[in-house]
């Protein structure tokens, strides 16, 4: 079996969280968010000033999204010895898919409303509103996904769990905390906008403590075989 | 079960209710909920006259009744977990029935003082007071409904002809999870109807 490939796929899912944050962060200079309630000139002014920054963490961020594939059919394949039929282990896939496809695509509005400095501020805010719509907004897959993994976890009936169980209530645990960000339509400031505490930092960290949680289980998951398949 | 049996159960060393599991889960949720009430005491901080004439809106006595079906679900339950323990499966199960009846008064209440509310004119986005109200009870409500469906099944669980060896530590857990919620409404209630 390849189990080594399977171990690297489940540590490329740490390289593209880390992937994500470079672009998020010291590129694109998204971390905070921008304020929903930024006036249309100052927002626009941002994506011009840092049009470059823009359009390169975008890129970045695509290949996170890419990168996580990988890693999310690593993990699928540890759901699928937890499963007589493998309804979670498809579920897992594709709300994978549906959440990371938005978030793809925020990463062409963000470039766009970056793409043509000479472009009118209002719609430059459009896209800049959209984008992050997209990027915040797929909670409920994101929630999904992590549903997915709970309910594999707690119905595996082998001897020796695939994951330790505590990893099924933890998702659940995340998943809640991943809802708010379900919201973000509806808030222009406040806890639950796009920026806020509730609906994007509490979600970013559950999903993160959340990958890491789910690659430690996998990466415990495949030692295990690998010795067991050696011995 | 005598209270003789009843404080055996209590003295057996080290016993955690449910499997370990479910706890990872509770705390984490106690966790979320602290972090809510955080975010919301520090907003109203900032804007507190706003928030004490907002408040004065909220009828408590919706916020009782929630209070008191809450309770009585939890006592409910309480005695259904020892019950199943000491092997009364038909008794739980009625008891969980009346626990379930009670959180099904709770989401219609809900229901009413949401509509009423709405009827006045007080939606999601009217000021900030009433997002913190819609979203944290919703979250909440969010909870209420797992937590019927957690009951459901116990009920179903407890009406089995062969309810599994894990039958015991089921109850326990998903007891457990009853009573975070029950808990954390009532720390919601003090917040958002009492604090002033």
């Amino acid at each position: 079996m390849n189990y080594r490939s399977q171990l690297v796929a489940a540590w490329l899912g740490i390289a593209a969280t880390l992937i994500m944050f470079i672009g998020l962060w010291p590129l694109m200079h998204f971390l905070p968010p921008l304020k929903p309630g930024l006036g249309q000139a100052e927002l626009a002014a941002i994506y011009r000033g840092n049009a470059t920054g823009i359009i390169t963490g975008g890129i970045l961020q695509m290949l996170a999204c890419s990168i996580f594939m990988l890693y999310f059919s690593a993990l699928a394949l540890q759901l699928k010895r937890m499963e007589a039929a493998p309804l979670w282990t498809y579920t897992l896939l594709l709300t994978s898919v549906l959440g990371f496809v938005p978030v793809l695509v925020a990463e062409m509005l963000f470039s766009a409303a970056a793409y043509r400095p000479d472009r009118p501020d209002e719609i430059i805010q459009a896209f800049s509103d959209l984008g992050f719509f997209l990027f915040v907004g797929p909670a409920l897959p994101g929630a999904m996904q992590m549903l997915s993994v709970a309910f594999a976890v707690l119905g595996d009936r082998n001897a020796e769990p695939v994951f330790p169980r505590w990893v099924g209530y933890f998702s659940v645990w995340t998943a809640v905390l991943a809802l708010p960000g379900a919201v973000v339509t509806l808030f222009k400031a406040g806890p639950f906008a796009w920026n806020g505490v509730l609906a994007f930092w509490v979600a970013a960290i559950a999903f993160g403590l959340w990958i890491n949680v789910t690659f430690w289980a996998t990466r415990r998951a495949l030692l295990i075989q690998m010795k067991s398949s050696a011995a | 079960m005598d209270a003789e049996q009843q404080g055996a159960v209590k003295r057996r060393a080290g016993h955690v209710p449910g499997e370990e599991g479910v706890w990872v889960l509770i705390m984490g949720d106690m966790l979320v909920f602290s972090i809510f009430f955080a975010t919301y005491l520090i907003y109203r901080a900032q804007n507190v006259v706003l928030y004490t004439s907002s408040q004065l809106s909220m009828q408590r006595g919706f916020g009782l009744l929630n209070t008191v079906l809450l309770l009585t679900s939890s006592w409910f339950v309480a005695l259904a977990v020892s019950e199943a323990r000491a092997g009364g499966r038909e008794r739980a199960m009625r008891l969980l029935l009346g626990a379930f009846a009670c959180g099904i008064g709770f989401v219609v209440s809900k229901a009413f003082e949401w509509g009423g509310k709405i009827q006045a004119g007080i939606t999601l986005n009217s000021n900030e007071f009433y997002i913190f109200y819609y979203m944290l009870t919703g979250i909440h409500l969010l909870h209420v409904l797992i937590g019927l469906i957690v009951l459901g099944y116990l009920i179903a669980r407890s009406r089995r002809p062969d309810p599994g060896a894990s039958y015991v530590l089921v109850m326990e857990g998903g007891g457990a999870f009853w009573h975070l919620v029950d808990l954390l409404w009532i720390v919601l209630f003090a917040l958002l109807y009492l604090v002033r």
